[in-house]
């Protein structure tokens, strides 16, 4: 059993629906492939960096999960024939990630990284001075 | 004006000679995995074209620079950053 965590850009002109149902029909996949779903994010419509497919805006979907390494090779079989989805990645998870997503989704990632922040700009300002 | 430039003080002390020593900040604070989905973070080791900084200038150990590399190129893959711009600061 690994972690993984699969992030999707959808198509930004389909439906709510549609996107409910994309995001289910994967969902229902990695279950029955004997996984189990950790944390699903929404961030729904963003703007890409760069154009994908000539569009410049996206549905991103975030799905975290575990399970064994077949149900990866099955889900990018699907992708390629999903003409919904634009962009997908899977990435496997390590331990320190798996960790730092547990924080992320209790909410202790934003207090660290606004500590950091502050030490940042303090350093970049002395780095202006000198 | 000659006369002035003679005069010139400093609010503080203009520091010569020494300089501070970098350090790796991920070591320092204890990070230990660098989210590829954070770009807001991963942008401060990325110059004004979008290109990774190097070692010398960020101060990253060799192992968090690789892991620094492999966040940006997953950011770039799923268009959190682009892969060449200008002007992005």
């Amino acid at each position: 059993m690994n972690n993984y965590e699969l992030i999707m850009i959808l198509n930004p002109v389909i439906s709510e629906e549609e996107v409910r149902a994309t995001t289910g029909k994967y969902r229902d996949m990695m279950t029955a492939a004997g996984g189990s779903i950790v944390n699903e994010e929404a961030w729904g419509m963003r703007q890409l960096a760069y154009p994908i497919q000539k569009k410049t805006t996206g549905i991103y979907h975030l799905l975290e999960f575990t399970g064994p390494g077949e149900i990866v090779d099955q889900m990018e079989i699907q992708f390629k024939r999903d003409d919904v989805i634009i962009r997908q990645m899977i990435t496997r998870l390590d331990k320190f990630a798996v960790e730092y997503n547990e924080k992320r989704r209790k909410g202790e990632i934003g207090k660290k990284k606004q500590a950091f922040v502050a030490d940042m700009t303090a350093a970049a300002a002395e780095n202006k001075e000198a | 004006m000659a006369a002035n430039n003679k005069n010139i003080r400093f609010l503080t002390a203009p520091k010569i000679g020494r300089r501070d020593k970098k350090f790796c900040r991920f070591k320092k604070y204890g990070i230990r995995y660098i989210d590829y989905k954070d770009p807001d973070f991963l942008m401060r080791f990325l110059n004004e074209q979008g290109k990774l900084l190097p070692r010398r200038i960020t101060g990253n150990s060799l192992k968090y620079q690789r892991k620094v590399g492999q966040a940006v190129k997953r950011a770039r893959q799923i268009g959190l950053l682009p892969y060449v711009t200008d002007l992005m600061k």
